[in-house]
């Protein structure tokens, strides 16, 4: 190997790995107090306005999209690789550890000999001090191995794994929480009660994509039945339809979804997100032959007169080519969010043969002629539901990686690795035991408590022994 | 007499011993009396009777945990504070004078939780689940061992600075120097795998119910903030070195970073974390 230094040696710089720790703690707190919005936003523009300098500065360095930020992406990759790093190296370093303690060699013996941290005087009549001081050891807690004149004792073994174990998980935490949003796809679909839609790009409404996104899964999914508010027991859960899936005609999956009990197929989490109208309007030719069927999705606004905000669907004139809007209002009565006594108002726009203007106040069954001849009818009045779906198939690896880190870090620190080593010298000035303790935590008392529990048993014999 | 009544009365009776509490600290350390330091340990630790009985009669009443709203969640951090300083004197019996500072922690935080509007919040669809009952339960086991890491780390500050008057004495009886520098660090070596939990319960309870495990929203960032304050920490004390006073002043800068986290960010930004505490 040459003797130059690997860059990889200064990711593994632990001042480092607490620079990037605190560094993205601190990027982050300003990042709260700057708006995540796009740029071109009102929002955006009025908090430019009020603070000029500090707004352009965060903005230059992309504080105004804090956590896609390069800066940001780049300290964490840097934070990744150290932590996988560290982690490598804490289980070499445990590997090591764990076979040491099992073998002592002559340089720890002579250490032993020449600088103990604790010497106990062992009383003349003292029959086998070994297995006493053993005996002292064993009553800590802690294992013990007893060989010609030494003694070695061990007590959280396992200890020695939760720190490698959370290194380990944390970093590969960050690579699957980063794959998988690169990975990720998330987005709402608006389905009208009673219909379906097709797991496809085109049937969102919002949707966001990461750029490895594999692509949508095809299946169908049935708004099959809409309760305004389902009670679960006694719990309200609010508004909730019941999901299938669907693979071709073949059901996959059937469940009612409401708050903390979304439906899972796979990669797919399906969530209730929110509900609206969703009237059924129906085109008549002269003849009462119906020639088409609408469900527009109507969401409430509360601060529109009617309760909803406007929508809409367009009629296409065969003949023509010409295209007329027709626009949709529902009418939603004082209290709340229930259609039943709604009314639908419908509005074509002028455009090629339909010049009709307008019916308000319609209830179901309700029409409105158009100039040629043909109607609009209201056939029903139901629900809709938009409901968020995301596909990840990193959830449960991070669920995973978090159980297990926390594991690490629980063994970590409640069971710290703790080992004695105990020596019994004999020369001219009588017989020691010269000792030496290390406690992965550096705990203070734990020699002390060691050398009292020796003294002590020693102690004893003494006393009981100059009174018999 | 009303559920209501009962849990108002228990609930000034805790303000009354926690008052009482404080002040018989305070006068104990001024006039050096041990009998007084007991007492004030005592009266503060029964106060939880009457505090535990408040936040059980409402959980009766209102059919869910001390955590939806600005009262219940302040006035139960108050409660584990109590608690952890019963749990300390229990193990630690010379640390029974910390309770000179966490007893006016303690007051003033049930004192403002009595203050706040007591008006139940319903539990929403979004937050019936167990995984927020794991999520504040443990939120709650983080903040109280960093207040015990907190207030451990101001005696440890205090006692190198003061050697001689009240002060100095009531900080005598405590353990030596090198075990409370090893006290804080194991507080916060242990309330930092709560927070773990906090937060990554907090993550699982979001996907459940939202849809997405992590949305940068205020108050998922700033417990992610407190997470990495306190790794910070037992870096610089696992791979620095750092030990006694400059860990000791870590430990009490820390604290209201996570105190914000809890606090101030419902407060001051409006997150759909405030479901909870503010009752929006
Ligand atoms: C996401 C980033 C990281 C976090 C949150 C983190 C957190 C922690 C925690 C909580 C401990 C204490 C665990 C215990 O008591 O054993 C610890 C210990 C330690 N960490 Fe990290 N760590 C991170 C990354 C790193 C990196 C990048 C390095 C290497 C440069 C590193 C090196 C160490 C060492 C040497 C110790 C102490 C010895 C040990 O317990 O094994 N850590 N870390």
């Amino acid at each position: 190997m040459s003797g130059r230094k690997s860059p990889l040696r200064h990711l593994r710089s632990r001042r480092l790995a607490i620079w990037l720790i605190l560094g993205i703690g601190v990027w982050s707190a300003i990042a709260t107090t700057i708006p995540q919005v796009a740029r071109d936003s009102a929002e955006a523009t009025a908090f430019e306005a009020r603070y000029g300098p500090f707004a352009a500065l965060a903005r230059a360095v992309g504080l105004d999209h804090a956590y896609t930020a390069p800066v940001f992406l780049t300290a964490v990759v840097l934070l990744a690789v150290a932590t996988l790093l560290c982690a490598w190296e804490r289980t070499m370093w445990t590997r090591r550890r764990l076979r040491q303690t099992r073998v002592v060699s002559d340089g720890v013996i002579a250490r032993l000999r020449e600088k103990p941290a604790i010497i106990v005087d062992v009383p003349l009549g003292s029959p086998s001090p070994l297995e006493q001081a053993a005996g002292a050891l064993g009553a800590l807690r802690l294992k013990v191995t007893t060989d010609s004149n030494l003694v070695t004792a061990e007590g959280g073994r396992w200890g020695l794994l939760g720190s490698p174990v959370f290194h380990w998980s944390l970093g590969l935490l960050i690579v699957v929480v980063g794959l998988g949003t690169l990975m990720r796809a998330e987005g709402s679909i608006g389905i009208p009660v009673g219909e379906s839609r097709i797991d496809t790009a085109e049937s969102y409404g919002a949707l966001d994509e990461g750029s490895l996104y594999r692509g949508h899964s095809g299946l169908r999914i049935e708004a099959t039945d809409f309760l305004l508010n389902y009670m679960d027991g006694t719990r309200h859960r609010g508004p909730s339809p019941v999901l299938t899936l669907y693979d071709g005609e073949t059901v996959l999956k059937r469940q009612r979804v409401y708050p903390n009990n979304p439906l899972r197929y796979g990669s797919l989490l399906i969530h209730m997100g929110a509900h609206g109208v969703s009237p059924e309007i129906s085109l008549e030719t002269p003849s009462g032959e119906e020639i088409l069927s609408a469900r527009p999705l109507v969401d409430f606004d509360e601060t529109s007169p009617t309760g909803t905000s406007p929508s809409g669907f367009f009629l296409i004139d065969d003949a023509t080519g010409t295209e007329s809007g027709v626009r949709v209002e529902v009418d939603l009565p004082a209290q709340g969010k229930t259609n039943e006594l709604a009314t639908v108002s419908l509005y074509v726009e002028p455009g090629g043969w339909l010049e009709s203007t307008g019916a308000t106040g319609l209830t179901r069954g309700g029409t409105l002629e158009l100039s040629n001849g043909a109607v609009l009818r209201v056939q029903n009045l139901d629900y809709y539901v938009r409901i968020s779906v995301a596909d990840d198939w990193s959830v449960p690896y991070i669920y995973a990686l978090l159980v297990i880190g926390t594991i690490g870090l629980s063994v970590a620190v409640v069971l710290p690795h703790r080992a004695v080593r105990l020596l019994l010298v004999e020369d001219g000035d009588g017989r020691r035991l010269h000792v030496h303790t290390s406690h992965s935590r550096g705990d203070p008392t734990f020699g002390e408590r060691v050398e009292r529990a020796l003294k002590d048993r020693f102690c004893d014999e003494d006393d009981s022994g100059g009174e018999r | 007499m009303t559920s209501e009544t009962l849990e108002i009365l228990a609930m000034w009776g805790a303000v009354t011993a926690y008052a009482v509490g404080g002040v018989l600290y305070a006068l104990g350390a001024l006039f050096r009396r041990d009998r007084l330091l007991d007492l004030a340990f005592w009266i503060s630790v029964a106060g939880l009777v009457p505090h535990t009985a408040g936040i059980a009669a409402r959980w009766m009443r209102v059919g869910h945990g001390p955590y939806i709203g600005y009262y219940e969640a302040v006035s139960s951090l108050a409660w584990s504070t109590v608690v952890l300083l019963g749990i300390i004197a229990w193990r630690w019996p010379k640390l029974r004078v910390l309770g000179i500072v966490i007893m006016p922690i303690s007051f003033l935080a049930i004192g403002g939780a009595m203050l706040a509007p007591k008006a139940p919040i319903e539990l929403s669809g979004t937050l019936a689940s167990w995984w927020l009952t794991i999520h504040v339960t443990f939120a709650k086991l983080s903040y109280s061992s960093f207040i015990a890491a907190f207030v451990i780390a101001l005696a440890y500050v205090l006692r190198e600075r003061r050697t001689s008057g009240a002060i100095a004495d009531l900080l005598a009886k405590l353990p030596d120097q090198a075990r409370l520098d090893d006290l804080s660090y194991r507080w916060i070596a242990v309330g930092f795998i709560f927070l773990t939990v906090m937060v990554g319960s907090g993550a699982i309870w979001a996907n459940e119910a939202w849809g997405r495990y992590w949305g940068w929203d205020p108050i998922e960032t700033w417990s992610l903030i407190s997470w990495l304050v306190y790794a910070g920490y037992l870096h610089v004390r696992l791979t620095l070195g750092w030990h006694g006073k400059k860990s000791a002043w870590y430990a009490m800068l820390a604290l209201p970073i996570v105190v914000f986290a809890l606090i101030g960010v419902p407060v001051v930004f409006r997150s759909i974390h405030g479901a909870y505490l503010l009752g929006y």
